[in-house]
């Protein structure tokens, strides 16, 4: 299939009228053919990819998180970052092809708010925060900073453990930079083989004593072994 | 990432501080497009013996952080020359680009110590580990846009759609989002796509709808400070196309300069080519076609 956008100024008119369209995301997405007079406001890309689902089939949507990374950022991992960071990409999938997919893995109902909708259909939130709240660019971005050529989905794995660690480690300044996010994740994975007891509470700590690092050191700077050590140092003492 | 005014456990060199004296780092950023990169020339100033000669020794270096929070490119260009040329790919970057300069230690600096020092620090010796900030210049921010086409035509700031409400009977205007929305009711709407395309109408369309939506967006950026029109409104690609076709055609900056209230009014007018008189000419004659007017000559 061709992957397709939505066009900017349709994204404009559906946000500008989400308070009276809300209630119309508990059915299918037929209405939004209507609601640009028959028209369709979506717009075929020069990417061709191949056709796929996505993994709808636990109670707990969350638990879909991981396999769902591994099929998005598997396919579209040759978008650049700047267009992997274009509204029209991620709204265009999410209100076309993923639409059920939207509403399975943040419940979105006709009772959900055009917030929640703005956030999980289209970016809500200031641009980098938006890349993790939207449904489908979040998935291509978690692949985006943890993947590795030699550990491949391993960082990933552990990220999406929890929604938590999500938020902790790539929802920060220091996550931009995906060697440093890297040396921190792999750091503390290896803390925990030691049979380190190691929560999410934990990583937010970890986290947060990331960003004091960052406040000192031009992280970016600094070879990744060298951020492995001091989170690895620190996830051993806390 | 942004420079923020902050205190660090040892002096640092910065116009925000007083811990060097008789010393100046500062940083001169140009930032022009050549074809489908971003080429970024850095030239900066350093006055102090001490920090230069680590420059020179190689423990520590100019350090060029560059961000963009829209695509997360997060990258450190390190040199020890004071004039550094960079091209990057425009494909990594879309939207702001932050760029701060510093110097940083690149090695172990045991028992540091500097001649211009500010006197309170005199006698002190600090330990510097490789990574440590040792000078802040000024932040520089770009905005890196990736529209080709001419960005100050007025039409290509404005969404007109229907208004979802079917209740709503008056004209809706929205500055919240990327471009200025004007939501008009459904009715409204129809009438106005059906003539949107028909040459005759654009300036009384102009007079009717986009004139009131620009006066209201220049009056709700006059009401704010220079601080929160930035803060507010400078992603916009709405705010950054007014403000250049302001600049280029009025010398005015939107982003400093307060407007009167009857300028307001007047350059809502102009930035879009005074229409009022047209579309009120065009209403006298009893609003002609142009099969008619063809008949005339």
């Amino acid at each position: 299939m061709k992957l397709q956008f939505l066009s900017g100024d349709s994204i404009t008119a559906i946000k500008a009228n989400l308070n009276e369209l809300r209630t119309k995301f508990g059915g299918g997405n037929e209405w939004i053919s209507d609601f640009f007079d028959g028209k369709s406001p979506f717009k075929d890309t020069k990417y061709e990819i191949e056709d796929f689902q996505l993994d709808m089939s636990q109670k707990d949507p969350f638990l879909t998180e991981y396999e769902n990374v591994r099929r998005v950022y598997t396919r579209l991992k040759f978008l650049p970052d700047s267009q992997a960071s274009d509204e029209r990409v991620w709204a265009g999938l999410c209100m076309g092809p993923f639409y059920d997919y939207v509403k399975y893995r943040w419940k979105i109902d006709e009772t959900s708010s055009a917030a929640t909708i703005e956030q999980h259909f289209f970016f809500g939130y200031g641009a980098r925060r938006s890349l993790t709240r939207n449904a489908l660019s979040r998935l291509w971005w978690i692949g985006r900073l943890t993947y590795d050529n030699e550990r491949e989905y391993e960082l990933t794995k552990f990220v999406c453990e929890n929604a938590d660690n999500i938020m902790h480690i790539l929802e920060r300044n220091t996550s931009n930079n995906p060697d440093i996010v890297k040396a921190f994740i792999s750091a503390i994975i290896d803390a925990k083989n030691t049979g380190k007891q190691i929560d999410t509470n934990d990583i937010g700590e970890l986290s947060k004593y990331l960003n004091l690092l960052g406040g000192t050191y031009i992280l970016d700077c600094l070879p990744s072994s060298v951020i492995y050590d001091k989170i690895y140092k620190k996830a051993i003492e806390i | 990432m942004e420079i923020r005014y902050k205190l660090y456990p040892y002096p640092v060199l910065s116009s925000n501080s007083d811990d060097y004296i008789d010393s100046i780092f500062d940083s001169a950023v140009e930032v022009v497009r050549e074809g489908y990169n971003i080429k970024i020339s850095f030239v900066s100033e350093l006055t102090n013996p001490e920090l230069e000669a680590l420059i020179k020794e190689g423990k520590a270096a100019f350090v060029y952080h560059l961000e963009c929070a829209q695509t997360g490119y997060r990258t450190a260009i390190r040199t020890a020359s004071t004039d550094k040329l960079v091209s990057i790919s425009e494909d990594k970057v879309c939207g702001r680009l932050q760029i701060c300069p510093f110097i940083v230690a690149c090695a172990d600096i045991p028992d540091y110590v500097n001649s211009c020092f500010n006197e309170d620090y005199r006698g002190y010796k600090f330990q510097i580990e490789a990574g440590c900030v040792m000078a802040v210049g000024k932040q520089v921010n770009c905005d890196i846009d990736k529209e080709r086409n001419d960005l100050v035509s007025a039409k290509s700031i404005f969404v007109v759609t229907k208004n979802a409400d079917t209740t709503a009977t008056d004209m809706e205007v929205d500055i919240g989002q990327n471009k200025i929305t004007i939501k008009l009711p459904e009715k409204d709407h129809a009438h106005f796509k059906s003539m949107s395309k028909v040459p005759e109408v654009q300036q009384n369309l102009n007079a009717l709808i986009i004139i009131p939506a620009l006066i209201y967006a220049l009056s709700e950026v006059n009401s704010k400070t220079a601080d929160e029109r930035y803060t507010s409104y400078s992603t916009y690609s709405w705010y950054k196309s007014i403000k250049k076709a302001m600049k280029k055609r009025f010398q005015k900056d939107i982003e400093t300069d307060d407007l009167l209230p009857n300028e307001v009014v007047l350059y809502a007018q102009r930035l879009i080519k005074s229409p009022l008189s047209a579309a009120l000419e065009y209403l006298a004659l009893g609003c002609p076609t142009s099969d008619e007017g063809d008949d005339d000559e």
